[in-house]
């Protein structure tokens, strides 16, 4: 779990234990008067997180979930979308190009499965 | 390992849809059974973490002094007079005498300088008992632990327990409308819960008070939340009220290290769980719980403020 890393571990983990962890800005889809609108997301310790935006992070959080259980969705259509499902909440992303798309997919399939060690039923 | 956790994992999803083996009308499941089963998976789940602080006993004389709760932040909304409410009976509670002539409180846990008390309480033989608990931790402010209790950001980093989270209407930068799910421990069922968060700055109005802050998360209904089939939907009412004391000898106009400064929390927490979880059941929980909780989240406070300046 990421909160019992000490900082010397850190250094030591950079490379090995905690790799994938990622976070950029993601097209969200956030209702239906506002439709997509950018967000910064960040992948790490097995959860998935977003903000308004970088600069507003100290403004709080909006959302994290446990990727634990989590299901990826491709878009059947839309090449440049994927769905993030947990029970009944859904969040739909999209990301600017293929490329980055592909690097959230490794991302976040590396956060599953590391999340799948730390989560016991 | 994965494979055997693997294997227990759909084992367990296998129980489940056999009805009459979790939690329900019908479950056939004997008490102790049922906390057997609950109790081994949370002892699973407590092996994730490292619980390591040892508390120091410190005496400090008892705060009789009232708080005033100081004007909301931001701009008024449609749940402003609820949280005034809120916040008025958090204080109230807090400051109810626990051996008062209702002389229902009970220590029932008690660890360094953390106790915990409860009442016992069933609403149509569902467990609520509200519940007190008082600890004081070093090194942090009051402001800091309701600024990290408030922050979903860190959440899911101090709360294992928690799958899902998520602000479904932000209302002013005090005030948070949250959804979350709590991960399943079979064989209960699931949980969700829908509250509003606002965080509070209180006054102790004697012109020398270092500082006192209150976050309270009640539940409330919300037309985009209906309940749904696949959670049980858990009621709460919770108060995170912190008082920062500081340690003598601090010379005057001279900065306060961090040793000197201690967090005062009195955590109140009345939740009704709903669904068919047995009393016994919840209670043993609850005595396990919320130490627990009140251990991990201040340690992980002091872990985060640590290097830097104190917030008061």
């Amino acid at each position: 779990m990421s909160d019992d890393r000490s900082s010397d571990e850190d250094e030591e983990f950079e490379d090995g234990l905690y790799v994938h962890e990622h976070e950029g800005n993601l097209s969200k889809w956030t209702n239906y008067i506002h439709g997509w609108q950018d967000r910064w997301v960040s992948l790490k310790g097995g959860t998935m997180s977003y903000y308004k935006s970088k600069n507003d992070i100290t403004a709080g959080c909006r959302g994290s979930m446990s990727l634990a259980k989590a299901d990826i969705q491709l878009h059947e259509f839309d090449e440049l979308r994927f769905d993030v499902t947990v029970n009944d909440s859904v969040w739909y992303f999209k990301a600017a190009t293929l490329e980055e798309k592909q690097l959230w997919l490794d991302a976040l399939e590396a956060q599953k499965s590391d999340s799948c060690h730390a989560y016991i039923p | 390992m994965e494979i055997l956790s693997r294997f227990k994992n759909e084992f367990c999803f296998g129980l489940s849809m056999c009805a009459s083996l979790q939690e329900g009308p019908h479950s056939v499941i004997k008490d102790e059974e049922f906390f057997d089963a609950m109790d081994a998976a949370l002892d699973k789940r407590d092996k994730e973490e490292e619980l390591n602080d040892k508390l120091q006993t410190h005496i400090q004389p008892v705060q009789h002094q009232v708080p005033v709760p100081v004007k909301m932040k931001g701009e008024r909304h449609w749940l402003s007079e609820e949280c005034d409410k809120k916040v008025d009976e958090a204080i109230k509670y807090v400051f109810e005498d626990l051996h008062g002539e209702e002389g229902t409180w009970q220590l029932v846990h008690e660890e360094g300088e953390m106790k915990v008390y409860r009442s016992e309480q069933e609403i149509d033989g569902i467990v609520i008992d509200p519940l007190k608990a008082v600890h004081r931790v070093q090194g942090i402010s009051a402001h800091e632990m309701c600024y990290y209790f408030f922050d979903g950001g860190c959440r899911m980093e101090w709360n294992v327990t928690l799958e899902y989270g998520e602000v479904i209407e932000p209302l002013s930068d005090d005030c948070l409308i949250w959804h979350e799910t709590i991960k399943r421990v079979w064989p209960t069922a699931q949980r969700d819960c829908v509250y509003c968060s606002h965080f509070r700055k209180l006054s102790m109005d004697d012109g020398n008070d270092p500082g006192t802050y209150l976050v309270c998360n009640f539940s409330i209904d919300h037309p985009d939340l209906p309940i749904s089939s696949k959670c049980v939907r858990a009621k709460i009412n919770i108060g995170m009220f912190c008082q920062t004391i500081i340690d003598p000898p601090v010379a005057k106009g001279e900065e306060v290290p961090r040793e000197n400064v201690w967090c005062k929390i009195t955590y109140t927490a009345h939740v009704n769980p709903g669904g068919w979880a047995p009393a016994s059941v919840l209670r043993a929980m609850y005595k396990r719980e919320y130490p627990r909780f009140l251990r991990k989240f201040s340690s992980y406070v002091g872990k985060r403020v640590e290097d830097n300046e104190v917030m008061w």
